[in-house]
Parts: structure tokens; C-alpha cells; sequence
């Protein structure tokens, strides 16, 4: 008796370790939608509506991104002739009206760009979120019709992000972020990301139309529209210099 | 000595006169303490909002605190149990009290508006003992702990907060992670500080720290003195303590901290300079006057003296002495009663609403009182002052009267 | 009663020295006492000056929802002039008003700079440049080069915030802002100006520039965050107020601007009118001891005289008649000296409520500060000029009556005795 019993145990626990064995992890669904939404190399034309308590403005610009290097213009007519450029940490941006290009770092980066509630921060940040945050995956749901893996990530210890907690749905089949939950230290839910539009180009799932809310004020939100996307496009050399600002 | 014996029977014998010019003098240097004290009470009264509300007497800071404390960051901070303020405390007994405070900068929201403010956590019990804040709270009770807040008055209008309510505020940790504190209003505050009225939130210390992830840590202390005037000396004695045990941190008395209320009092001890020297113009002329009446009046005196004999030299030293006599006594009367009324001004004080019927030009009510201030050097200054004035006036008359004809000084009419 | 005025005249003639001594006494006593009331109402005025010229004017003039949002610096809620239809004519219509001295407009916003990947924080003022140097004197603060001009792309910043950026006069700095679109901008502008300012508003945080290189980077053409009045005094602004609300509901009927006096739901105003009180108390004192130097001089002539008074009841001069010449005498004496004393005084208040007083020289090496007024500006008044005028008659004729009275009582063999 006291074999037989040992083998059912084996062999439940056997079965049991290999089902694990099958089962996707959490980093595994991240890194999976970061191969989507992660871009390496892309030429972006984007509009972003800005909506601060009732007020609306729009901004439109075309990206080039490779890596961690980025060149924004704006073509929008209230800012046309405004150009960011993004290497590693640092920011640079160059205005028409100005003679030289304008370095930021540091506290600057935290503040919304153009007053958005994207900040520059989150959008340096292009250290993959795996490596901030410990991810659990606490469930399969469904979301706007769409199957989806409910993921919580709390930051790591000593980490240097924004948000402590994030609670991320991500399409079971597409794998694509379809909304994200960003909270505070505190527990209180600050901001939303919501897709309400996804594409698949190239092969590739990307989401189209995002709205991020910012829950601690009504009426306070930024749509972020992707107007066309290029995947892997020719990017001249030294395109990414200071000299292609001006 | 005879001279001298002469000129002070003169001064007994003529009790009227010499009674007439010591009271110009007397009333002169009463006026003149009288209006150096009110003085004082108006400038003091400039500088106490800025003191008993926002600066303390002295604070304690690390040097690279000190520059950046306009952003209040949350670098180069202090620990709460600190060893150095314990040793501070034991050493000098002319400490009332001491307290630590976290600041950092936040946006308090009302989930709709937000607005950037700065956030202090404060120790209510001690800050009672060093700040008057419990003074001018409006609405509500002053804080006390847990997840409270205290405001002022602007702040709340603004942004529409009651008693009662619960204020949301949204700041960073050291780490750059975002967090929140929802704080049950406690208290309004209405104070003659713009800052406070519009700009600070206190909340509990411990509130502060636990939000920050900043266990026992404080960005400076504050300290209330048993007096106000020894704050430079302090923070000089505390400065040479820390620099021979080779500390970072720095001592800064409270005319550091208030540097724009301290210009505009300055500029304003330039103009009762000139207030002052006018009543002393008055005075002097006065003074004058009278001693050039009087040397008019004893012209055949003066006449007799010198037929019995006495020379000019002598004649004109009479006159010096006497006067120097009457200033003598002009003077000392004088310092009295300024003392007296100084005294009085300074312990009981002027109501104001007495005087502007109780509401100010533009109709808001004002109530209070005028504390006279205490300056012992101008009680010196006005002491010498009028006795050298007094002798010096003499000095011309004197001679001009000791230069007349015998004969004719004594028929002069 | 004329042969007493005729013998008070001849007193008075006869004994030309206590005649002028006295008269001088009197002139002195109404001269300073009328200076020094247009000293502590200069005095008043000029201890708030800084807050009345960088902060709110005597009286301001802002669109009314700004208020609330004037710690943001916002730009939406801006002044445009009667009916937008511009700034400049509403601050013309405005200095033509009865008591308005200057209208000065001011565009004011956030902004700041990153020379050293450091971010300053700064305040920008867009400003008339000849108005602001009437209105504040800073030119006076100018330490090197000189103001802005309008229509230049310059700044004029204090020797702080140079330092915090690490410039100099003649470097060119890009500044960073966001204008009424709130879009994020930059400009860049030359130093043409250092300023020193012992205020660390002026020194550390502002920097000027022309009001029309403001209007047109922020795309606010034309308009302006607020418009200043500067009235005679603190006390003259309330006066005028309602004058300026009448000019403004004339001529715009948005109802979108609000007048605000300087001591509006301001805590500063308690320690004006505490100020003020205090200055009055003085200013009693002062009469006060004027008026005992006067008595003084009267009692010590009077007193002189007993031996004369003695003669003339001898002579069958009733004490009522005695009385009568000296109160004669002294308001003879008491006109004169009060007319004297209330026109130097008068003169003298009046040249230098135009030129000032420059204590500059006195406060050298004593404070090491540089006071940003080392001016008092003493405040003309015609009442007080004749208020000193009757007071001094009145104070003299009436003091001569007591001592007077005392020795015509006297017994003529006591007085003739006083030998």
C-alpha cells in the first residue's frame, strides 16, 4: 500500500510539474508583446490630441526611432519647426525661433511632454520593463471581446520608475498590451492606457489608437493616433546628430 | 570752584527759568524715546510675521540643503535622532524649543485641478511651542496626527477643500516613483503669510516619511530662542561648533532666512532715522532759543558780574556750567519719563483699534495691539545728547552777552 | 485799543533781538512741523514702494478670473484692451484719468533655461521699457550695460540669475516657455543688461524684455497680464478706484476686468494702517513739542517782563488792557512766524516731494546694503501748509494769555519789585 501510494504521488506530481512546464510565464507574455510594440527601427507618423480639463490641442509629428536613438518633428502648425532628438539618456531639442539647441536631463525629463501626460521619462525609458519590474500573471480574462492574460507587475526594489504598480492586459492571441492600469505607491489607481484600435502590419500587431486618462482629474486625457508606421525602414547615417536638428 | 559754586546757586536761586529750559529738553528727549520705541514696535511687527510663522529664530540644515531649499528636495537630508541636536540642546540653556520638519514639493488635487504646492511635515506638538500657527487657524482644529492636512485659506478657496474634506496629493518618492497621500483637512489656516495661505500643506512627520520611504529623515530643524536677538550670536557659536567637529551642516539665524522682509525693514530704519532727527531739530531749536532768551535777560547780571570784577573767561563759564547743569537735569527728568513710557508702551502696549476705530482703510476689521520696543542705546545716545546740546548752546549767547559794556548791560532798558 | 496796538508795536520794535528770536522760534517750530507731515506721508509711501512697484501698483487692473490663476502664471486670462481691441489705447484712456500718474502693462509668464543641464527656473516680464523706468527706478540698478529697447530681441536680467546660468552681458541665452497655445517653445535673446537689486525677486528670478517681443513669442498680440496704475499715494489709490471702475464699465461692456486697490484682501495692508497709525502718534508728539518750544518762548518773555507789566498798571493800565497788548504782541509775532514757517515749510516740502531726499550719502559706510530708495519723497499737501499756518498763530496767541495773565494779576508794587 504504502508503494502504491508513492507512485500516485510520482506520477500526480509528474503530471502536475509538466502542465508548469507547458504554461507561459508572465516575462515569457511580456517579452512576447514587447517583439510586437518594442520598436527597434521605425518611421512613425503620429498625431497626439491633448485633452486638460476641457481644453483640446493637437500636435502631429513624424518619428524616426533605431534602437535607443529617436528624432522627433513636429508637423503641426503651432509647432512646426520643432525637433526632438532622443540618444540613450539624453534629450536635445531645437525651436525655430532659438539659435542653438537646448539640452534637458534630469528633473526636466519628469514633467509632461508639451504638456501631455506621456512625461519624457516614460518615453526614455527603453530599458525593458522586464528588468524594473516582477511580473506575476494572475489570470486569463476577457476584455472588449478580446482573451486576454491579466498580468500584475510590482516594481523591484530600488528601482527608479514612475509607477509602482502596474496591472497589464495583453491579448492572448495577438499579443498586444490592450490596457494598462498605472498605480502609486499609495494603492490609487493614477493613469489608464487604453487601446482602442489595433493593426496588424507587417505581420505585426500594433496598437493604432491609445488613450491614456489621467484618473486623479476629470476630463484629463492624451490620445495617442498612429497615422502610418514603417517597420525597418532606410535610415540615412547621421541622421541622429545634433548637425540634423538645425 | 568758586565759579562752578556760583553758577549752580544761580541755578537754585532762578528755579523758574532754570525750570522752564530743563523741561524743553526733558520733553524733548520723552518724545524722542517715546517715538524710537514706536518705531521699534512697527518694524517688529513687519518682522513677526515672517518670524513666529515661517523662519523661527534659527535653522539647522545641511550647507547643500541651504541652496537648493527653494526646491525643496529630498537630498542632503538630516536624521531625526540626531546626536548633534541633542548635544545643541544640552550645551545651551537659552533654547526654548526645537522641531524637524520634511519638505518636499507635490501637486494637491481635487480631481480636477491640481496645483504645485509644497508639503511640510511638522511635529505639531513642538511646532505649537515655536510657531503661533494655532493663532490663526480659521476653520477647524490645528493638526494633530494620522492622515491629516492643514492649509490656508487661499489654497482652500482655490481649490474649493472644506473641513472635512479629504485633499489628494501626488509627489514622487526619493526613488522617482509616484504616490499619493489622501489627507482628511483638519484645518484652515488665515494668516498674514502669503506663502502659507497659498502655497504650504502640513501634514503629521511621520505621515511625510513613511510616504516618502524616508524613515526618520528630516530636512532641517528650527529652533525657537528664549530671545530673538540672540540669534546671530547663536547661529555664529553653533556655525564654529560644527566647523571644529568637521559637520557639513550649517547653522542660519533668522536674518538669513527672511533676507526680502529684512530689506524692506532696513529701508524703513533709514526713514525713522530722519524722523527722529527732525524731533531732535525741534528740540535743539528750542533749546537754543530759550538759553538765547534767558542770556538776553541777564544781560545786567551779566553787567554786575563784570563790575565786580569778573573777567569774560570767567563770565562765559558760568553761563557753560549753568547750562550744562539744566542739561544735567533736562536729561535726566527726560530719561525717566521715556523710561517710564517706554515701559508702559512695551508691557501694555497702544490698542490699534482704538486709534483707526476698529477696521482698517479698506473696511477689514483690525484688532491687536503696538508692543514699544526697548533700545537702550538711544536712552544713552539722547542722554549725552541733550547735555552736550545744551552746553554747546550756551556757549554763543554766553559770549556775546560777556562781551557787553558793563554800564550799558546794566541799563540795557 | 489802538494806543494798545500802537504800544505792542513799539514793545516789539524796542527789543528787536527777543522779537526775532522769538519769531524765528515760531517760523522753525511751523516749518518742521509742517515738513514732517509730508515726511511720514513720504515716509509711508515709500516703505511700501516695493511692493507697490513689483507687485501690485496702487492699483491693478487684471482679468478677473486671472487671479486665481496668477500663481500659474497663466496667459489665457489676459488683458486686451476696451473690447480687445488693444492694450495701448486702454492704458492711454487710462493715464488720462484725473490721478493716474502711470499705467504700466506688464506680460508676465513662466519660463526658464537649461544653459548647464541644469534647469533655472525664471520669470519673464515683458515690459514698456521708459514706462518701467519711470515707475521703478531700475535703471538706477543698472551695474552694467543698459535697459532693453522695444522692438529688440534683448533681455535685462539680474546679476543672481546670470550667475545661476553662467553668463554675462553680451552672451545670448535661448530661453525655454510655453505660449498661450501652450505649446513648448524656445527663443533666443541677448543680454544687454546686468541689474543688481538687493531684492531676490529682481535678482534671481526676473529678467525683462520688451513688452512687444513678450506679445509676440507667446502669440498674445497686443495684450498683456495686467496693467498698473500709479496714483499719487497708498491712501489716494482708494479715492480713485471707483473713477477707474466708472472708465472701465464705460467703455467695456464684457464685465471681464477687475480694479483691485493695493490693499485688497492683502495682508500687507494691516501693517500700512498699522504703520500709518503709528507715523500719526508721532506726528502728535512732534506738534506737541512744537508747541511747548513756542510756550517756551512766550512764558520766558513774558516772564521778562513783569517789572514792565508792574509800570504800566502803575501807570492806570487795567489788567484787561495788559492782557490785550500782550495777546496783540503775540499774535503779532505768532502771524509772522507762522506766516514764515508756512511758507519755507510749504517750499520746502514741495521742492523736495519733486527732487527727494538722497540719503545715499548718510547711509554709505554705515549699512553696507544698497537700498533700492535711498529717496524719500515728502508729500505736498496745501492743507498742511495752512493747517501749520493756523496752528502756529493760535498756539502763540493763546500761550502768551497764561503767563500774561499771572503777572497783570500781580500786585504793581510785586511786579516793580522784580528788579
Amino acid at each position: 500500500m504504502k508503494f502504491k501510494k508513492v507512485t500516485a504521488l510520482i506520477i500526480l506530481s509528474l503530471f502536475i510539474f509538466s502542465s508548469s512546464a507547458l504554461a507561459i510565464t508572465a516575462e515569457e507574455i511580456i517579452n512576447k508583446r514587447d517583439d510586437n510594440e518594442y520598436l527597434k527601427q521605425a518611421r512613425v507618423e503620429s498625431t497626439m490630441i491633448i485633452n486638460n480639463a476641457g481644453r483640446e490641442l493637437e500636435k502631429k509629428m513624424v518619428s524616426l526611432i533605431e534602437g535607443d536613438k529617436a528624432l522627433v518633428r513636429f508637423t503641426n502648425p503651432m509647432d512646426r519647426g520643432t525637433k526632438f532628438l532622443k540618444r540613450e539618456d539624453n534629450l536635445w531639442m531645437f525651436f525655430p525661433d532659438a539659435e542653438d539647441v537646448v539640452k534637458l536631463s534630469g528633473h526636466m525629463l519628469e514633467r509632461g511632454m508639451m504638456g501631455s501626460d506621456f512625461s519624457y521619462k516614460d518615453m526614455m525609458e527603453s530599458e525593458k520593463l522586464t528588468e524594473l519590474y516582477n511580473f506575476e500573471l494572475v489570470g486569463e480574462v476577457e476584455y472588449n471581446g478580446r482573451p486576454c492574460y491579466k498580468i500584475e507587475a510590482i516594481k523591484e526594489e530600488g528601482a527608479e520608475v514612475s509607477y509602482y504598480k502596474r496591472i497589464g492586459w495583453i491579448d492572448k492571441e495577438r499579443f498586444i498590451g490592450l490596457r494598462e492600469e498605472l498605480y502609486a505607491e499609495s494603492g490609487k489607481l493614477l493613469k489608464v492606457a487604453e487601446v482602442t484600435e489595433v493593426e496588424e502590419i507587417e505581420g505585426r500587431w500594433y496598437p493604432i489608437r491609445t488613450i491614456m486618462e489621467n484618473k486623479l482629474r476629470e476630463n484629463t486625457s492624451t490620445t495617442f493616433i498612429i497615422d502610418s508606421i514603417e517597420f525597418n525602414p532606410e535610415i540615412p547615417e547621421g541622421t541622429f546628430s545634433l548637425e540634423s536638428l538645425q | 570752584m568758586f565759579l562752578t559754586k556760583l553758577a549752580i546757586k544761580n541755578l537754585a536761586r532762578h528755579k523758574k527759568r532754570t525750570a522752564i529750559t530743563a523741561l524743553v529738553i526733558s520733553f524733548g528727549i520723552f518724545i524722542f524715546l517715546l517715538s524710537d520705541s514706536l518705531m521699534i514696535g512697527l518694524r517688529d511687527i513687519s518682522l513677526d510675521n515672517n518670524i513666529e510663522l515661517e523662519t523661527a529664530h534659527l535653522q539647522i540644515m545641511e550647507e547643500d540643503y541651504w541652496d537648493e531649499k527653494e526646491e525643496a528636495p529630498l537630498d542632503y537630508l538630516l536624521n531625526e535622532n540626531n546626536e548633534v541636536i541633542n548635544q545643541i540642546d544640552n550645551k545651551y540653556s537659552n533654547i526654548a524649543q526645537h522641531t524637524a520638519r520634511l519638505n518636499f514639493s507635490a501637486t494637491i488635487n481635487n480631481g480636477q485641478e491640481e496645483y504645485p504646492i509644497q508639503v511640510i511635515g511638522i511635529q505639531p506638538k513642538k511646532e505649537i511651542d515655536i510657531f503661533e500657527l494655532e493663532e490663526y487657524i480659521l476653520k477647524g482644529e490645528m493638526l494633530s496626527s494620522g492622515q491629516k492636512a492643514m492649509i490656508g485659506k487661499s489654497l482652500a478657496n482655490m481649490m474649493g477643500f472644506e473641513v472635512g474634506d479629504y485633499v489628494t496629493l501626488l509627489f514622487k518618492t526619493e526613488e522617482g516613483t509616484f504616490n499619493t497621500i489622501d489627507a482628511e483637512l483638519q484645518g484652515v489656516l488665515d494668516t498674514p503669510n502669503p506663502m502659507i495661505n497659498e502655497m504650504y500643506v502640513y501634514i503629521p512627520l511621520p505621515l511625510a516619511q513613511d510616504s516618502l520611504n524616508l524613515e526618520n529623515k528630516v530636512s532641517k530643524y528650527l529652533f525657537r530662542l528664549k530671545n530673538r536677538d540672540q540669534s546671530v550670536e547663536m547661529a555664529a557659536n553653533l556655525n564654529e561648533d560644527f566647523r571644529q567637529a568637521g559637520l557639513s551642516i550649517k547653522a542660519y539665524n533668522w536674518e538669513q532666512l527672511s533676507k526680502e522682509v529684512l530689506a524692506m525693514v532696513r529701508q524703513g530704519n533709514i526713514e525713522n532715522l530722519v524722523m527722529l532727527a527732525i524731533i531732535i531739530l525741534l528740540a535743539t531749536v528750542g533749546v537754543i532759543n530759550t538759553v538765547i532768551l534767558a542770556a538776553l535777560e541777564r544781560l545786567e547780571e551779566i553787567g554786575m558780574m563784570k563790575a565786580l570784577g569778573l573777567k569774560a573767561r570767567e563770565i562765559i563759564y558760568i553761563f557753560v556750567i549753568e547750562s550744562a547743569g539744566i542739561g544735567v537735569i533736562g536729561s535726566t527728568i527726560g530719561i525717566i519719563f521715556g523710561a517710564i513710557g517706554v515701559y508702559l508702551l512695551k508691557n501694555i502696549g497702544i490698542s490699534i483699534s482704538a486709534m483707526t476705530g476698529g477696521t482698517t482703510s479698506f473696511g477689514m476689521p483690525i484688532a491687536g495691539k503696538i508692543y514699544g520696543g526697548w533700545h537702550p542705546e538711544a536712552f544713552l545716545f539722547i542722554f549725552i545728547f541733550g547735555i552736550i546740546i545744551s552746553t554747546l548752546a550756551s556757549i554763543l549767547p554766553a559770549r556775546w552777552g560777556a562781551k557787553k559794556d558793563p554800564v550799558k548791560a546794566i541799563y540795557h532798558r | 485799543m489802538k494806543f494798545l496796538i500802537t504800544l505792542a508795536g513799539r514793545n516789539l520794535f524796542r527789543n528787536k533781538m527777543r522779537t526775532i528770536v522769538s519769531i524765528t522760534a515760531i517760523a522753525i517750530a511751523v516749518m518742521v512741523v509742517i515738513f514732517a507731515r509730508g515726511l511720514v506721508m513720504g515716509v509711508l509711501n515709500s516703505s511700501f514702494s516695493l511692493y507697490v512697484q513689483y507687485d501690485s501698483g496702487h492699483i491693478r487692473i487684471i482679468d478677473e478670473k486671472y487671479d486665481q490663476k496668477e500663481k500659474l502664471l497663466s496667459l489665457i486670462h489676459p488683458v486686451d484692451g476696451f473690447n480687445s481691441k488693444g492694450i495701448m489705447p486702454m492704458v492711454e484712456k487710462l493715464e488720462a484719468e484725473e490721478g493716474v500718474e502711470l499705467a504700466i502693462p506688464r506680460l508676465r509668464f513662466g519660463a526658464m533655461a537649461s544653459p548647464d543641464e541644469e534647469i533655472v527656473r525664471m520669470l519673464g516680464w515683458g515690459v514698456l521699457p521708459e514706462k518701467e523706468i519711470e515707475f521703478t527706478e531700475i535703471e538706477s540698478k543698472l551695474v552694467e550695460g543698459r535697459m532693453i529697447e522695444m522692438g529688440q530681441r534683448e533681455v535685462v536680467m539680474g546679476t543672481g540669475l546670470m550667475d545661476s546660468l553662467n553668463k554675462n552681458v553680451g552672451d545670448k541665452v535661448t530661453i525655454l516657455y510655453k505660449n498661450s497655445f501652450d505649446a513648448f517653445k524656445g527663443s533666443t535673446f541677448k543680454i544687454v543688461g546686468k541689474v543688481d537689486h538687493y531684492l531676490p525677486l529682481i535678482n534671481d528670478r526676473l529678467f525683462y524684455l520688451p513688452i512687444d517681443q513678450a506679445q509676440r513669442i507667446l502669440l498674445m498680440q497686443d495684450m498683456a497680464t495686467e496693467i498698473l496704475l500709479k496714483t499719487k499715494s497708498m491712501s489716494a489709490a482708494q479715492s480713485i478706484e471707483p473713477q477707474i471702475e466708472q472708465l472701465i464699465q464705460s467703455n467695456d461692456g464684457r464685465g471681464k476686468y477687475a480694479v483691485q486697490t493695493w490693499g485688497e484682501a492683502n495682508p500687507l495692508l494691516k501693517l500700512f494702517d498699522v504703520a500709518k497709525y503709528i507715523y500719526n502718534v508721532i506726528y502728535i508728539l512732534l506738534l506737541l513739542l512744537a508747541a511747548i518750544v513756542v510756550i517756551n518762548t512766550m512764558v520766558m518773555i513774558v516772564k521778562e517782563r513783569t517789572q514792565e507789566i508792574g509800570m504800566m498798571q502803575a501807570l492806570g493800565l487795567k489788567s484787561r488792557e495788559i492782557l490785550t497788548m500782550f495777546m496783540i504782541e503775540g499774535t503779532f509775532m505768532g502771524l509772522v512766524g507762522s506766516l514764515i514757517g508756512s511758507v519755507s515749510g510749504g517750499a520746502l516740502t514741495k521742492y523736495l516731494a519733486v527732487h527727494g531726499i538722497d540719503y545715499t550719502q548718510a547711509v554709505e559706510g554705515v549699512i553696507d546694503e544698497v537700498f533700492m530708495n535711498p529717496m524719500i519723497y515728502p508729500v505736498y499737501n496745501l492743507e498742511n501748509v495752512i493747517f501749520g499756518f493756523i496752528l502756529g498763530t493760535i498756539v502763540t496767541a493763546l500761550t502768551c494769555i497764561i503767563p500774561a495773565r499771572r503777572a497783570a494779576n500781580l500786585e504793581p508794587n510785586d511786579a516793580l519789585r522784580d528788579i
